[in-house]
């Protein structure tokens, strides 16, 4: 044993930068998964508890204070991690995977906002259009006897679901200019 | 005897993971540790990979995860329990036929008796 009253904590350093190295590997195979976040966090805690364990059976077996040989043999009996995502990936449903993709705030809340704000846009359009062209004909052309008060509601109504459309729209626009890289 | 690796086992590794749960419950690492064990040495799967497995057959109910409680002496992440559930029975014994339809109708290929 050392007399070194520093050598602990260069040991402690060691295994903490160690496992900040488990840590990252994790981090790489979960960050890109698209499911949802209490899966991915179930992952993320299940695949480092694994690796931690592997990382401490190989430091037993290991002779001297030196982690990488123990880090280097961890990684090589877990597996490749770029394969390890896609095998993750695939193991999620597809309906978990649609919900992620509709839903997940963080990243692609942006795209259902634009997508519904141009959707909903198109609809008040075509609900509106065809009103005040009819409002246009009343005053020169005989009509089939519909109120105006009707085609002046339905205007509004358009209206409002225009509006409704492009404020989405541009939330959607803003949330994107706004997302950090 | 040669080492089964990667592409040899990937057909095989559900049924592989429900017959080792068979004996009952386990973690990740105790279910490999069977499968090393029962293959005499011989299987030679790359650890990771046993979790997108794991999350397929509990997806389609054929194993039911929780969460171990704490461990006296042990720090760190928690490990995930699997059980096999009575579906999961079901699939291995249809697993376990089919393995057999195959290894006959194969081995007697293979054996150049066909």
């Amino acid at each position: 044993m050392s007399d070194d009253p520093h050598d602990d904590n260069v040991i402690l350093d060691a295994a903490d930068l160690a496992r900040a190295e488990l840590d990252r590997y994790v981090d790489r195979a979960v960050a890109r998964l698209r499911a949802p976040r209490r899966r991915r966090a179930v992952i993320r805690e299940e695949l480092s508890a694994h690796l931690h364990e592997i990382f401490a059976q190989e430091r037993q077996r290991g002779a001297g204070d030196d982690v990488r040989p123990a880090l280097d043999a961890t990684f090589r009996r877990f597996g490749d991690c770029d394969l390890l995502a896609q095998q993750l990936q695939a193991s999620v449903p597809a309906l978990q995977q649609i919900l992620y993709l509709l839903f997940n705030r963080e990243r692609h809340m942006w795209r259902l906002m634009i997508g519904g704000g141009v959707l909903v846009m198109l609809f008040g359009t075509s609900i509106l259009l065809p009103a005040l062209g009819k409002i246009k004909h009343l005053g020169n052309v005989s009509y089939n006897g519909q109120p105006l008060m009707t085609l002046v509601v339905g205007v509004m109504v358009a209206m409002v679901i225009v509006m409704v459309g492009l404020h989405l729209l541009a939330w959607g626009i803003a949330r994107r200019v706004r997302k950090p890289a | 005897m040669a080492d089964i690796v990667g592409d040899k086992l990937r057909g095989h590794l559900q049924d592989l993971v429900l017959a080792a749960l068979e004996r009952g419950e386990a973690h990740g690492l105790e279910i490999l540790r069977r499968l090393e064990a029962a293959g005499d040495g011989s299987l030679r799967l790359k650890e990771g990979s046993l979790y997108p497995t794991l999350y397929r057959l509990e997806s389609a109910g054929l194993v039911k995860a929780a969460w171990a409680e704490a461990t006296k002496g042990r720090r760190g992440p928690r490990r995930r329990i699997y059980r096999l559930t009575a579906k999961g029975a079901t699939a291995l014994a249809r697993g376990r036929s089919e393995w057999r339809a195959f290894a006959r109708v194969i081995g007697g290929i293979m054996r150049g008796t066909a």
